[in-house]
């Protein structure tokens, strides 16, 4: 779908590649769209395609936002003979793949950015220590992608006053790592890793977890539909929100800012699950107060 | 085989009935059991499932206690689990209760409902590892992966059939009682309606039946012939009409019996006016017969005589002709009156022949003729008289009608029957006229009826004593050279005891002695011509006659005279009371020592009877002057 604008001889023209036509990249595309009109009404000329559309570099836009892992792995294999591409702004992406395929070049020259799709070590942490003040130990199971993210969450937790405990899964050896992690945590911080956390192991982690009555953090609200207890992310129009406000920098002719964290986010409370843990939770002021953390 | 109605029937209503009811019992049976099992085998695929949903949390996280309360439950569940087992992915048992063939397990897969023994059931249902839609953008993935579901193990559950098998033995047994419950009510309905039909029919048939034989009168219950009603009204209806008819019939056929024996009594009365006619004419004309003959007789001795002697043989020859005619005539009309009666008895033949000589040697002697009677040793089996009568006259025929040449009698025995021939050397008779000859007066060459060649009565009279004695009588002939007479009788074996006829001593009494009597005669005869006519025979003999003609004339005369008649002459019939027989032993009784002899013109056999029974002797008139005269002589030596 091409959103082609009538504008004047103008007009800046923007591709937006998307990694799925439809549902969450669709409505962060609209949201970045939306952001970025509000400034600029007309201005742009739209051209918010599947990745796979953009077949031909040429004629070359001056900005292209790619929507999700997918869009961003094609705009830079599209450019990737380009000794001058333009500059990619890629959002709602996981932080680890983002950094696995980034060109250290391109990030240095201020031509490529990004708005995470998952949430910062300390936001968890912090909504950790807002829900369930009495947690200490928080336990992970981490398989090989979401190691990486081990180093930012010890820090953040050496500073919180946490203990860490985290269990590899190897091939076939969820429950011993559940095993091994369950007795050691107060809570369970679900990192986003395809190879842990899938709808096939979800039920028996959350079952697991349920039996020895260790509250689950889950990455997304399908994870408080299944269970768990808490859930923090950020909606697809969050991000692309803040994605717009990153691209009306750019195009007012400042740099592109550094990768980031999304800047708002939602808590999700399963309230069932929190009656039967005996907790009493308020997503809302939750919500409410971590952001009053986060905003001195 | 042939079925009664009645079965038949029973046969047609009950086969139906029992086949539907067993028909249908076994349908609703198998229904039924199909469904029991089918109860079982929905009941043991839920336990498995329900099982394999519960496991999967025990199977992944290894945790056999969990699973064996989980096995152990799916026993509590259902009383029809025999045992349920838990198995990991690679087939090895994780937690197992109750009673399980394990051995007898296929490779693991799902299978529900397998019989494993005939009265188990196997149902295997993998264990696969549940699914939570958690797959989105923050799980990394965009588009959940297609990964193939996860096995972790298996639920195993074995049900027994045995409760079931139980229950569908009851049920069958309930379903045979139903059936045989609906096929004897069935038959019991069956042979009501078979018992109303059939009872009817049988009942119809049997009058139909009696119908046929003639009962007019049956009739059927038309109130309990139910169905077949009008039937038993179409039957009785019938039966009446038939009986209407039959009593029509009855009343015409009546009728002209009566008519018939109307007739019959008329011409049996004409027969028997006929008879009485003859025998009276007959009676009547013997009187003057007997007197005749008695002249000529005296005539033939007296001085008259011997100046006109062949005048007096002509006379005497025609008395004698005319004694013959009269003789023959009374003798048919006896035998066609049904009054012989033989009396059968053993006797030698040769008897017969012998007297057969004595009687016609003369006569043949006298024609010039040769008779050879060959001598027999055979006994036979008849009535000796009627025989003897036969053969006399066929002899006598023989003589009369051969002119040269002679007559012969011979015998010959055939196998138990003697046939007696008589041949002769006559004209013959023509084929044609062979059985014309038994008729009454035929006479082949005798067209001009002369008197001396006898009446042509002799074969009729022959011809209807053979009948009277049921013995063949035939004749075979070539014309010019002779005939031959012959009959058969049955011969009496050799060693039989031969009784001689008691009354067989009715022969002829031989010859007449010519020799005078002596002594004195009375007469009692009412015809003054017959009474003349003794008393002139008896005094030629030298007899002295004294005469009556009733009896107390006969009293009187008896009286007066001194001595006393030494033989009484009594006719049977006398005028005024008492019958002859009544006044000679009235004479007996008063003069001991007097002969009695009888005289009648009635020949019928209670005459003779009578004068037998009484112990006399009884003369038929006319009686011929040389038996009168041998009688007298016989019962006067006899006296003496």
């Amino acid at each position: 779908m091409t959103y082609g604008s009538a504008g004047a001889a103008a007009t800046i023209p923007v591709w937006v590649a998307l990694s799925a036509t439809g549902g969450a990249h669709a409505e962060a595309a609209q949201a970045l769209q939306a952001e970025v009109e509000q400034v600029l009404p007309g201005r742009i000329d739209w051209r918010v395609a599947h990745w796979s559309s953009f077949t031909s570099a040429v004629p070359e836009p001056q900005w292209v936002v790619a929507i999700g892992t997918g869009a961003q792995r094609g705009m830079q294999n599209l450019f990737a003979r380009d000794t001058t591409p333009p500059p990619l702004l890629s959002i709602l992406v996981p932080r680890l793949a983002f950094e696995r395929m980034a060109d250290p070049a391109r990030l240095r020259a201020g031509s490529l950015s990004a708005v995470f799709l998952d949430q910062p070590p300390w936001r968890q942490l912090e909504l950790i220590r807002l829900a369930l003040p009495n947690v200490r130990k928080v336990g992970m199971l981490v398989g090989a992608e979401s190691k990486g993210h081990l180093p930012a969450l010890e820090k953040a937790a050496k500073e919180r006053g946490f203990e860490l405990a985290a269990a590899a899964v190897e091939a076939d050896g969820l429950f011993e790592a559940l095993q091994a992690v369950l007795p050691n945590a107060d809570v369970l911080l679900a990192l986003p890793d395809p190879a842990v956390f899938n709808s096939q192991t979800a039920a028996n982690i959350l079952t697991a977890a349920y039996r020895r009555r260790v509250p689950l953090l889950g990455f997304s609200p399908a994870y408080v539909k299944a269970g768990a207890l808490l859930a923090l992310y950020s909606t697809p129009a969050q991000v692309g929100v803040r994605g717009g406000e990153s691209l009306r920098q750019a195009l007012a002719g400042k740099a592109l800012p550094a990768p980031q964290w999304p800047r708002e986010f939602v808590v999700a409370v399963n309230q069932d699950v929190a009656r039967s843990l005996g907790f009493a939770l308020d997503e809302s002021l939750i919500g409410q107060q971590l952001r009053q953390k986060e905003r001195p | 085989m042939k079925m009664s109605l009645r079965t038949r029937m029973l046969l047609s209503a009950l086969l139906p009935t029992t086949l539907v009811a067993v028909l249908l019992t076994t349908v609703f049976l198998l229904r039924a059991i199909d469904d029991l099992e089918q109860g079982l085998q929905t009941r043991g695929t839920a336990i498995s499932r329900q099982m394999a949903g519960a496991a999967e949390f025990g199977i992944f996280s290894g945790q056999r206690s969990a699973l064996s309360v989980l096995t152990e439950s799916a026993l509590q569940i259902d009383p029809d689990v025999r045992g349920a087992a838990i198995l990991d992915a690679r087939g090895a048992v994780m937690a197992l209760s109750g009673a399980l063939n394990q051995s007898m397990w296929p490779a693991p897969a799902r299978i529900d409902g397998a019989r494993l023994r005939p009265d188990v059931l196997l149902f295997v249902e993998p264990v696969m590892r549940s699914s939570l839609p958690v797959d989105d953008i923050y799980g990394g993935t965009t588009a959940a992966p297609e990964v193939p579901q996860q096995l972790l193990g298996y639920v195993v559950v074995e049900l027994s059939l045995r409760k079931v098998s139980s229950k569908s033995e009851r049920l069958i047994a309930i379903g045979g009682l139903i059936a045989l419950l609906g096929s004897v009510l069935g038959g019991w309905l069956a042979q009501r309606i078979a018992r109303g039909m059939t009872n009817p029919l049988l009942e119809a048939n049997e009058v139909v039946g009696r119908i046929g034989a003639g009962d007019l009168t049956a009739r059927m219950a038309t109130r309990s012939a139910g169905a077949l009603h009008s039937l038993a009204a179409g039957i009785n209806g019938m039966a009446e009409r038939i009986g209407v008819t039959q009593d029509e019939l009855r009343a015409r056929v009546a009728e002209a019996t009566a008519d018939l024996r109307q007739a019959k009594d008329a011409a049996e009365h004409a027969t028997i006016a006929k008879s009485h006619f003859l025998a009276a004419a007959s009676h009547d004309l013997r009187q003057p017969l007997h007197a005749l003959g008695l002249f000529v007789s005296a005539l033939a001795q007296s001085q008259a005589a011997r100046q006109e002697p062949e005048l007096v043989a002509h006379i005497q020859s025609a008395v004698d002709a005319l004694q013959n005619l009269l003789d023959a005539i009374l003798d048919i009309s006896r035998l066609d009156g049904g009054n012989v009666v033989p009396s059968i008895g053993c006797f030698p033949l040769s008897h017969v022949l012998d007297r057969l000589g004595q009687d016609l040697s003369l006569l043949a002697a006298q024609k010039g003729l040769r008779l050879k009677l060959r001598p027999t040793r055979f006994w036979v089996r008849s009535d000796e008289k009627i025989v003897e009568r036969i053969l006399l006259n066929l002899v006598g025929n023989a003589l009369r009608y051969t002119r040269t040449g002679g007559v012969l009698v011979s015998c010959r025995s055939r196998r138990d029957v003697l046939v007696v021939e008589v041949w002769d050397t006559g004209a013959g008779i023509p084929e044609h006229a062979r059985e014309g000859i038994f008729e009454e007066y035929v006479q082949l060459a005798n067209p001009e009826r002369d008197r001396a060649k006898g009446l042509g009565l002799g074969l009729a009279i022959c011809r209807r004593l053979a009948d009277l004695l049921h013995i063949p009588l035939g004749v075979r002939s070539r014309p010019g050279r002779g005939s031959v007479f012959w009959i058969e009788l049955p011969v009496v074996p050799a060693g039989l005891p031969r009784d001689l006829p008691s009354a067989g001593s009715a022969s002829s009494e031989g010859a007449v002695d010519p020799a005078r009597i002596t002594g004195t005669v009375l007469v009692v005869e009412r015809d003054a011509l017959v009474r003349a006519g003794m008393q002139q025979a008896i005094v030629s003999w030298g007899g002295r006659v004294l005469l009556a003609a009733d009896r107390e004339e006969a009293l009187s005369r008896c009286r007066e005279s001194d001595p006393p008649p030494d033989l009484t002459i009594c006719n049977l019939r006398l005028p005024g009371r008492g019958s002859g027989i009544e006044l000679v032993q009235e004479l007996r009784r008063e003069f001991e020592g007097m002969a009695v002899l009888l005289v009648s013109a009635d020949v019928s056999d209670e005459a003779q009877n009578a004068a037998r029974s009484a112990g006399f002797a009884l003369l038929k008139q006319p009686v011929p002057a040389g038996r009168l005269r041998a009688a007298l002589r016989h019962l006067l030596e006899v006296r003496v």
